[in-house]
């Protein structure tokens, strides 16, 4: 008996999968380590040069070309890559945090006083737009202020902004599952309030975790990107948003317009890489209550 | 009664925020004055101190008020009003025309989710609103200049704004649909649609006196509605940039960057204007349609 064929469908679906991990570990390593698949992006007197595999002029790769000052564009992207990813994955760190405890704080004790703040922060966040808070943030520092002052500030707005909403989806999760049986019984049997919530409340939680991720990540490099283009952006930091701005500053260069399809990509892929590996994961990263 | 409480309160709260709000813009820009550090950068004088917040502060509201709310104070290049006069116009077009049919589209496309293409439902909601969600506005506006580009390198003010309008309802439609949708999906699981249905009234009628008021009152689309302008705003702060229009939004940066804090102070306060008005458009259909609050309160 010969053996059974595998469906096309299924191969050409297992090589899509196998295909999407490998760019993603690509990506994970072009974050943690941005120079190790391209050249150091050194400026050059070589602007806007077409791409190719070796560039004698510069006597390194350009596989992307060299951007305004004569840089290997792969090396610049790769490093914007690398610092715009790390600065969303502090900043969804740090909103995980805050809505974690701030959401069961709120879903186990009920106070009405932190409910009211995160009823009325719910609002503030849906009426002042948060750009606007951040040029006016960003801008209120002298010049001479450090750099990593004025970018805490600017991740704390963020930061603030992103959290009453995951804290009320997270407290209304912990208010039901407090209210089961099982955790009831883990109760009575004498289990300690921490125990309780690792074992019993926290799976739980999973997905509107995987929510949050999905939709706070994107935010942080949406800011980045878009605070870039209005001039206002971290300090002493070059990200995706600055690589996007520099190509769309010199649109009607055909390479500068190449760049700049190639980075909309990028932007998209980072943007979306959480809501790729749900996908991958078959875990569902989509709440009714939060639409 | 009970109507007019509710609007009584949203006033107070409005006042209070919007009063809060513009009074924060002005103390965070006025600590700000670039020109001056830029002009001593190379000398060894210290840039001189920006003046008191609580004068200039005192300052400009008297001459807001003496004025008869005609004169809103100086910025570098012009009276704020005449610059935020010449520039409204096109942010007030991209704003309320992107708005009305990002919402408008919204709502054809929910209808239609709930009627004909029942099937794509759940996977609007579940795949295409995520998606759509995380994609950065400025990534969508840009793609649509290069777009336009192709098809003419020299476009014109107008095609300019039709694009950039229609960029800006992209981007609106999948998070209008989805709460459109998710509202008229709860709706219409309710036993009173199901014994309109079955009293043989007509379809159109049922979504005419009975879904939509609904969805309306108790799904918080009106709120979630007059709240997405603060969306638009920085939607058509991209869009007047990268499509060279020229605007609001552009002044306010330019004011917040060189501490013009009279200018900042007048764009915020436009902005709540703009925002309290669409508060209490939507509370007052509120209480026309529910009086009593007993929808609006079974919901919340």
């Amino acid at each position: 008996m010969g053996h059974k064929a595998m469906p096309t469908g299924s191969v050409r679906q297992r090589c899509g999968r196998y295909t999407v991990w490998a760019l993603l570990l690509i990506t994970g390593l072009v974050v943690v380590v941005p120079s190790s698949f391209t050249a150091q992006p050194k400026r050059e007197a070589n602007s806007f040069a077409p791409p190719s595999w070796y560039d004698r002029t510069v006597q390194h790769e350009c596989v992307l070309g060299t951007d305004y000052l004569g840089r290997s564009y792969a090396a610049v992207l790769g490093r914007a890559i690398s610092a715009t990813t790390r600065v969303a994955f502090f900043g969804t760190a740090a909103v995980l945090f805050g809505v974690l405890a701030v959401g069961t704080l709120q879903g186990s004790t009920q106070s009405k006083l932190l409910g009211a703040i995160l009823a009325s922060g719910n609002l503030g966040v849906m009426a002042v737009p948060q750009v606007a808070v951040l040029i006016t943030i960003a801008t209120s520092w002298s010049r001479t202020s450090p750099a990593w002052m004025v970018n805490t500030s600017m991740m704390a707005v963020l930061v603030l902004f992103a959290i009453p909403t995951g804290a009320r989806l997270i407290a209304e999760r912990v208010r039901s599952v407090n209210q089961t049986r099982f955790v009831a019984a883990s109760q009575a049997f004498g289990a300690s309030w921490w125990y309780t919530f690792r074992r019993d409340v926290f799976p739980h939680l999973l997905e509107d975790i995987a929510w949050i991720v999905a939709s706070v990540l994107p935010m942080f490099v949406a800011v980045e990107v878009g605070l870039a283009y209005l001039g206002i952006e971290y300090r002493e930091f070059e990200g995706l948003g600055r690589a996007l701005a520099k190509s769309f500053g010199s649109i009607f260069n055909g390479i500068a317009q190449f760049q700049l399809v190639v980075t909309i990509a990028v932007i998209l892929w980072v943007a979306l890489i959480p809501q790729i590996i749900l996908k991958l994961l078959n875990v569902r990263g989509f709440a009714e209550e939060s639409v | 009664m009970r109507g007019v409480k509710r609007l009584a309160t949203t006033l107070l709260i409005l006042i209070s925020f919007g009063t809060l709000s513009v009074t924060f813009a002005f103390y965070i820009v006025s600590r700000t004055d670039e020109l001056a550090e830029e002009r001593l950068q190379m000398s060894d004088v210290k840039p001189p101190p920006p003046e008191a917040f609580s004068e200039r502060y005192a300052r400009w509201i008297k001459t807001v008020v003496s004025s008869r709310f005609s004169d809103f104070g100086q910025s570098r290049t012009g009276p704020v009003k005449n610059i935020v006069a010449s520039r409204l116009p096109i942010t007030a077009t991209i704003g309320m025309s992107s708005w009305l049919l990002g919402w408008t589209c919204g709502l054809g496309l929910a209808v239609g989710l709930t009627t004909r293409w029942r099937p794509w439902a759940q996977f609007h909601q579940q795949r295409l609103y995520p998606i759509a969600h995380a994609v950065p506005s400025l990534v969508v506006v840009i793609l649509f200049y290069l777009v336009m580009i192709q098809f003419d390198p020299h476009p014109s003010r107008q095609l300019r704004t039709g694009v950039g309008i229609a960029s800006l309802v992209v981007l609106m439609v999948p998070s209008t649909t989805a709460l459109w949708l998710n509202g008229i999906q709860r709706v219409l699981q309710q036993e009173y649609v199901r014994v309109a249905r079955a009293r043989g009234i007509s379809s159109v009628t049922v979504w005419r006196r009975h879904v939509l008021p609904n969805v309306l009152v108790s799904s918080g689309v009106l709120t979630q509605a007059v709240f997405s302008l603060a969306g638009l705003v920085v939607g058509s702060a991209f869009v007047e940039g990268v499509f060279r229009l020229g605007g609001v939004a552009e002044a306010f940066i330019a004011a917040a960057t060189h501490g013009q804090a009279e200018m900042a102070a007048f764009a915020t306060l436009l902005y709540f204007l703009v925002l309290a008005a669409g508060v209490l458009i939507a509370e007052g259909i509120t209480v026309y349609l529910d009086p009593d609050g007993a929808q609006s309160h079974a919901n919340w």
